[in-house]
């Protein structure tokens, strides 16, 4: 059948070169690989030289509120520490470690009984707005915080001071609580017990000063009405380029007390959800700064040691367990003998999960994760892993079914043939990461006991949420990230009874050895505590199995200089940062 | 093209009166179920934010959010708050953001990422697909339909990616981002051009495969035979008895995706950065967001509603003899 006309010839030859751009386009290649500048940085010496262009782009930080008290998560403390000057700002250059360095205040005085916090503030600082930043400001925050009708999440942050839970529960008044102001640059916080670690608290970002006439004005608006805000930080909003969860610009507030030695002009901020746009943009240096994904690591790290790039990996705050079910004793019914629960915990093959599973992190033999200080001390350079003398002791497979076996007996179950042991494991992800990591689990544990893994992965975190207030399993995983900087994140998160007790775990020796760490300063007394603690909940009567401690990557272009990720609060920290060689 | 008289007129207006009536009722009865389905899922959207508080600040939490009162008592807000206020509420993970605040700033964005799609794929599409039924087993015809069956296969997430990996960044065009208000035309290309290619190939082979199917089998039909016996010319036959008749289940398709550009394109939108609606929904199912995941149910169910609605009156313009019952 010929259905040709000539208009339609006509026609079909227009559409024709048509579809065959549009073919081109979609799959033509000019075949070139993106070019990367493997140029040195500019300046390798110590001379310090900055680019008239202090631009610095990064990925988006998107606070959920403008409200600092209602801080609780990484995306909002990152904008607010750029933004905001609290008390205290956290420092870290990568070298010593983190430390606290006065920003809105200029010094403090501690009372003889390490209760009373004195803090002078600079008078030289003011708001974006050029109204200057009072003492007024600093304990508005922490009443607001307090105040229960607010619901700030880290309100507990708050409960140290003196009467902060009582007001908090309403069984005392605002008047009771332990803030005054004594004039504009003198600020006192009376704390219930002598806290090490407060001055370390009271740099997150729920403690950055507020300005209480902005809140009478905006009202319940306050925390999304950007347009009214005022910043008392090195940076503030650029508002007529902000657009929400896409784009947000950050410039110099000249008005901040240090601005002389704030050096970007300019935080550009955009959304990119996608990693291998990330790495487009940052490959062609329209992005200065970048996480890293799996599939890039490998090629990245090659090209940052030709000097491309920067690549730098760091030890995190987290800490990644399994935890053993103390309410019901386990589906299994036997998670409260000691000896089997260490004989599982022995059975985590710790390196081959970070060597040859995931290819990242640090194997945990212990609970508290590498970065954390006991005072000025980092805690693990004073304190060997507990687990690694008990798995010296239970070296082979023999070793560790034989105490495996011996649990049994203490329980009246032994069985010849340790497979008939079945263990309930529940955890979450369907995607295929998760799916080859569960059964890397049941493997390993299978292989290094002869008992029968029984792995369930629910498939979102709700879900497992539910099934795990079930305690219908012996086994769940999970991972703690610390508030603070103090071995005592992490462990007295295994009080009886205690908020994030979620295993039931209850040994009394550990309930009086967290009581006895109130109110005492004595960091050498502390250490010898947590070391007994951790001891405690890993070997003598685990918790839990922990099995890696996290850490930080980043790829960062050589022009970028003195940017810091601390380990605590904001992702990044942007006010010693700068442009040198772009 | 009819004109319906003054009886079918009215005819009509009661027709479409009757089907919004049942828009309403259909509408309320999704309400509620999407309301208690959600109540009967796991978690809620402040659990995971609070997993390491304390008791009392937890306690606190679930108050201000209102999770602590019975489900029928919520029920009774959410229904006073969507039948009086008309409003959804405030998202829980995201404050600040409501379905209104969704509709001002994001979807216009979305929609004309889409409808540059669909004005671009849909018209082109149906050329191609009336050039392969009118040249049915020739080269051409093999060209496009066999394209097509290659392009059908390739997901939009990956034209994507290809096309902002070897055209972004250069000749002029920009990595990510969108045309912003007071842009030239030119400038505002550099940004849309790759986002509406990515997305245009899945109109284009959709509505090329439909138009085609369609059209060989109106010609195969005894009045195309009658045409020809008539001796009109072949262009004739096609514009007046081919194409009108084969454009049924165009009709049925086309309103459903007009529609479909209020959601935006997910894929596109992540990858080129774009500030559209796109993860909006899927974010607020997983993060269980419920005023956002009730406000946008309602919305998607009332905009698919009336495509329907819509394809149905339009049956009747393009086929006379279906009637509104």
């Amino acid at each position: 059948m010929s259905l040709e006309t000539k208009s339609m010839k006509k026609l079909s030859i227009f559409m024709m070169l048509v579809f065959t751009i549009l073919s081109l386009v979609g799959c033509g290649s000019s075949g070139t690989k993106d070019a990367i500048s493997s140029s040195k940085a500019a300046d390798e010496g110590e001379k310090v030289s900055y680019d008239k262009d202090q631009t610095l782009r990064t990925i988006l930080f998107s606070p959920l509120s403008w409200d600092s008290t209602q801080c609780y998560d990484t995306s909002t403390s990152t904008v607010l520490s750029a933004v905001d000057a609290g008390l205290y700002r956290v420092y870290n250059d990568g070298k010593n470690g983190e430390k606290s360095v006065p920003d809105g205040a200029e010094s403090y005085e501690l009372s003889k009984d390490g209760l009373v916090y004195t803090f002078h503030l600079r008078s030289n600082n003011k708001w974006s707005d050029g109204v200057a930043v009072t003492a007024q400001n600093y304990a508005d925050a922490i009443v607001r915080l307090l105040t229960p009708k607010n619901a700030c999440p880290y309100a507990f942050f708050g409960f140290g001071i003196k009467n902060g839970e009582e007001y908090y529960n309403g069984t005392a008044k605002k008047e009771d609580l332990g803030v005054k102001v004594v004039n504009d640059t003198t600020l006192e916080i009376t704390l219930d017990e002598p806290d090490p670690i407060f001055l370390n608290k009271i740099s997150y970002q729920c403690f950055m000063p507020i300005r209480s006439d902005i809140i009478d004005k905006t009202g319940d608006k306050y925390g999304t009405d950007l347009s009214s805000q005022v910043f008392s930080g090195p940076f503030k909003v650029k508002v007529d380029e902000y657009v929400k969860d896409s784009k947000l610009v950050l410039v110099k507030n000249e008005n901040y007390w240090d601005a002389a030695n704030v050096h970007l002009e300019r935080i550009e901020m955009t959304d990119i959800e996608e990693f291998s746009t990330q790495a487009q943009l940052f490959e062609s240096k329209q992005l200065d700064i970048t996480g890293s994904l799996n599939d890039y690591v490998a090629k990245w790290t090659k090209e940052a040691k030709q000097g491309a790039f920067r690549s730098d990996i760091s030890n995190g705050t987290g800490m990644s367990y399994w935890a053993f079910n103390r309410k019901t004793g386990g589906t299994s019914g036997l998670m409260n003998n000691a000896k089997i629960r260490l004989a599982l915990s022995l059975a985590y093959d710790r390196e081959g999960y970070c060597n040859d599973l995931v290819k990242r992190y640090t194997p945990a033999y212990g609970i508290v994760p590498l970065v954390i200080h006991n005072g000025k001390d980092i805690y693990r350079d004073k304190v060997v892993e507990p687990l690694k003398a008990a798995k010296e002791k239970y070296n082979t497979k023999e070793k560790l079914q034989a105490l495996f076996h011996e649990g049994l007996k203490e329980e009246g179950k032994d069985v010849d043939d340790l497979s008939k042991i079945k263990i309930e494991f529940i955890s979450y992800g369907t995607d295929a990461a998760s799916i080859s990591y569960f059964d890397w689990y049941k493997q390993t544990i299978e292989k290094a006991l002869g008992i029968t893994l029984k792995v369930t992965a629910l498939g979102d975190y709700y879900a497992y949420s539910d099934a795990k207030a079930a305690y219908k399993y012996d086994i769940y995983s999970s991972a703690w990230y610390a508030d603070y900087d103090d071995p005592l994140t992490y462990l007295d998160v295994f009080q009886t009874d205690g908020g994030n007790n979620s295993m039931k775990y209850s040994n009394t020796e550990v309930d009086g050895l967290l009581k006895r760490l109130k109110g005492l300063t004595d960091q050498s007394e502390r250490l010898k505590i947590y070391t007994q603690i951790e001891q405690i909940l890993t070997v003598d009567d685990p918790a839990i199995i922990p099995y890696a401690y996290s850490d930080v990557r980043r790829f960062t272009h050589n022009y970028v200089k003195g940017f810091q990720t601390p380990s605590f609060g904001p992702t990044y920290e942007f006010k010693w940062a700068y442009i040198s060689g772009k | 093209m009819c004109i319906p008289c003054k009886k079918g007129g009215e005819r009509m207006v009661k027709y479409i009166l009757r089907r919004f009536g049942e828009m309403i009722i259909l509408l309320f009865i999704i309400f509620t179920a999407t309301f208690f389905l959600l109540a009967a899922v796991p978690g809620n959207a402040i659990d995971q934010k609070m997993e390491k508080f304390p008791e009392s600040v937890k306690e606190n939490i679930v108050h201000k959010y209102g999770f602590d009162k019975p489900v029928l008592e919520r029920y009774a807000i959410s229904v006073k708050n969507f039948v009086i206020d008309h409003q959804f509420g405030e998202s829980i993970v995201n404050p600040g953001v409501t379905l209104s605040s969704l509709l001002k700033d994001k979807m216009p964005i979305s929609m004309q990422l889409s409808a540059r799609q669909i004005l671009f794929g849909v018209p082109i599409g149906m050329i191609l697909g009336i050039i392969a039924a009118c040249n049915r087993g020739k080269r051409i015809d093999y060209f496009i339909v066999i394209s097509s069956l290659v392009i059908t296969s390739v997901p939009t997430l990956v034209f994507a990616l290809l096309l902002q990996k070897y055209f972004g960044g250069r000749y002029g065009l920009q990595i990510i981002g969108w045309s912003q208000p007071g842009m030239g035309f030119v400038d505002g290309l550099s940004y849309t051009l790759l986002p509406t290619l990515s997305g245009v190939f899945g109109y284009i082979v959709g509505y090329s495969r439909l138009v085609r199917t369609t059209m060989l089998d109106s010609i195969n039909q005894e009045y195309t035979m009658t045409a020809r016996a008539k001796g009109l010319s072949e262009a004739r036959i096609i514009y007046k008895h081919v194409i009108r008749n084969s454009f049924i289940p165009v009709c049925t398709i086309l309103p459903g995706t007009i529609a479909g550009v209020i959601g935006g394109s997910l894929f596109i939108e992540r990858v080129f950065s774009i500030p559209g609606i796109g993860a909006y929904y899927t974010t607020a199912v997983s993060q269980r967001d419920i005023p956002m995941i009730m406000g946008q149910t309602m919305l998607y169910t009332l905009i698919y509603l009336v495509s329907i609605l819509v394809s149905d009156i339009l049956y009747t313009i393009v086929d006379p003899r279906i009637k509104f019952q």
